[in-house]
């Protein structure tokens, strides 16, 4: 472990950039910028200590929301979308040895969230043939909740760092 | 090499197309915008008198706005016909022997986005607040007057079937964009545009809309609006539209308990000027549609994050605008609670008026 952590790091950062920088730069447009870096700052330390879990939390929410809409879509008779949900969930599976990154598990989600939208398109397409279809409904309710469920997750790491912090630019 | 918008690189550019040797005096970064880059550049032909102009680029790593930098410069060029306030369009160029970043020119109107007291609380400038709100309005009557036909406006931009298609044909255009994008999958924008097609209301008529309005966004001297700027979010559709962004003149005013000004106080005046009513609903059917727009644009201010030289607002604008448009749209789909509003008031700030 080293220490400092890597949050501690850039917390002192900011704080540098507010206290020696900033009172010695004269341009607005600079000004402007050294706002914006320690919005983007603070954004970037909760994203170290928080967005592994949130990642994480995200894929087994999608990897569940993926299989029932794939069960949906071969029941009813969407044989080449369930098959291509079925790819989706297969497709570029988390490294089964060592500490995945985050830039493995945003690809991930990033993967499983295409799957989903390419899903949903075809949904969408349905909708009207479908009208009183209950398990459509369902499957459709079901990725709406996913929908909210993943703006709250990510308001997590936006809020603590922008919000009531002052000019953005 | 970048480009870097120096007096030196600058010149032999001017020269080209302004007709003469220029001598440029001083070239000036414009702090405020978000999703370009303005300079201001102060120059010299021959021995003439000084010329004030406006150059307007992408950032280094490309531009927030998924509209194109030439639409902006066509609306200019085909608004110098139009009886509106706009700054003549001069230039465009992309010439790679001359720049290796596009950028067009127009001429500089004098008076600044900045009005003296304006945002001060003091209620003894509520009557300054109203008659610029109302300046503003009266502009706007104009811009939706306008014969976008015949100013062949509708070589570029989406025209709607007719009235009933207003709202359906920006979505359209919007989920043309974002699919186009294709950095990040975003399912939401899908349902959400599915959930605005399903609640789209009809124009009252089609017209041209300029699509970034308010405090901030046009010119003014001596209390008049002298130069609408900002047309990069123009479109052809509801005029409701143009109140759905209106930065900072459709606040409500209260004196002595009564609502002298607001939404409401600034549509009823709009229908006084051209006999349109808009319903307040229709205009908050368009907020959202804004906040799709915000959406779209800061989702390609990612796309943009993958290069380092980047732009740092549009580090934010990925980051944090993003995430509140998508915010705006869930509440009204009924997934999230809605923010609340004072936290939109603090993304128009900026340190040039602490």
């Amino acid at each position: 472990m080293i220490n400092p952590s890597a949050v501690q790091i850039l917390r002192t950062i900011e704080t540098t950039l507010v206290d020696v920088v900033e009172p010695a730069v004269g341009s607005t447009t600079a000004r402007s910028a050294l706002a914006t870096i320690g919005h983007l700052l603070r954004h970037v330390a909760l994203r170290i200590e928080g967005e592994g879990q949130v990642l994480a939390d995200d894929i087994a929410r999608l990897e569940t929301l993926l299989a029932d809409v794939r069960a949906y879509l071969e029941g009813a008779g969407d044989s080449t979308q369930a098959a291509a949900v079925a790819a989706g969930l297969d497709r570029a599976a988390m490294p089964v040895d060592g500490y995945p990154t985050l830039a493995m598990m945003g690809a991930r989600a990033a993967g499983l969230r295409q799957t989903l939208q390419d899903a949903l398109v075809h949904l969408q397409a349905q909708r009207a043939a479908r009208a009183a279809d209950a398990g459509y409904a369902a499957a459709r309710s079901a990725i709406r909740t996913y929908l909210g469920e993943q703006i709250l997750a990510e308001a997590t790491l936006i809020d603590p760092a922008f919000a009531d912090h002052g000019p953005r630019r | 090499m970048t480009m870097r918008f120096t007096a030196d690189e600058l010149a032999p550019i001017l020269a080209h197309h302004l007709g003469g040797a220029v001598t440029v005096e001083k070239v000036e970064g414009f702090p405020r915008g978000s999703s370009r880059e303005t300079r201001f550049v102060t120059c010299r032909v021959e021995d003439g008198p000084l010329r004030e102009l406006v150059l307007r680029s992408d950032f280094p790593a490309g531009s927030t706005d998924p509209n194109p930098l030439d639409l902006e410069y066509f609306v200019y060029a085909r608004l110098n016909d139009a009886d509106l306030p706009t700054a003549r369009a001069l230039f465009w160029e992309d010439d790679p022997a001359r720049t290796d970043r596009p950028f067009y020119a127009r001429e500089k109107i004098a008076g600044d986005w900045n009005i003296p007291h304006f945002s001060n609380p003091d209620p003894a400038y509520d009557d300054l607040r109203i008659a610029i709100a109302k300046e503003h309005i009266s502009m706007l009557a104009r811009v939706h007057a306008v014969d976008w036909r015949a100013l062949g406006l509708g070589e570029r931009l989406a025209i709607p079937v007719d009235e009933a298609d207003a709202a359906r044909s920006a979505l359209r255009h919007a989920r043309g964009q974002f699919l186009a994008l294709a950095t990040e999958p975003i399912p939401l924008l899908l349902e959400a545009i599915e959930w605005m097609s399903d609640h789209a209301p009809p124009a009252g008529r089609l017209c041209l809309c300029k699509g970034t309005n308010g405090y901030g966004e046009e010119v003014f001297r001596d209390h008049r609006l002298v130069g609408l700027s900002d047309w990069e979010e123009v479109s052809i559709g509801d005029p409701a539209a143009d109140f759905a962004f209106m930065q900072g003149f459709l606040i409500d005013i209260v004196r002595d308990g009564q609502v002298i000004w607001g939404l409401q106080a600034a549509l009823d005046f709009y229908e006084s000027l051209t006999g349109l009513c808009i319903a307040v609903e229709t205009v908050r059917y368009y907020q959202l549609l804004r906040s799709l727009r915000l959406a779209i644009m800061s989702h390609n201010s990612a796309a943009v994050l993958r290069r380092p030289d980047a732009h740092i607002r549009q580090g934010w604008t990925a980051a944090e605008v993003q995430h509140l448009a998508k915010r705006i749209l869930g509440s009204a789909m009924g997934l999230v609670t809605p923010v609340d509003p004072a936290r939109f008031a603090e993304l128009n700030v900026s340190v040039d008026m602490e």
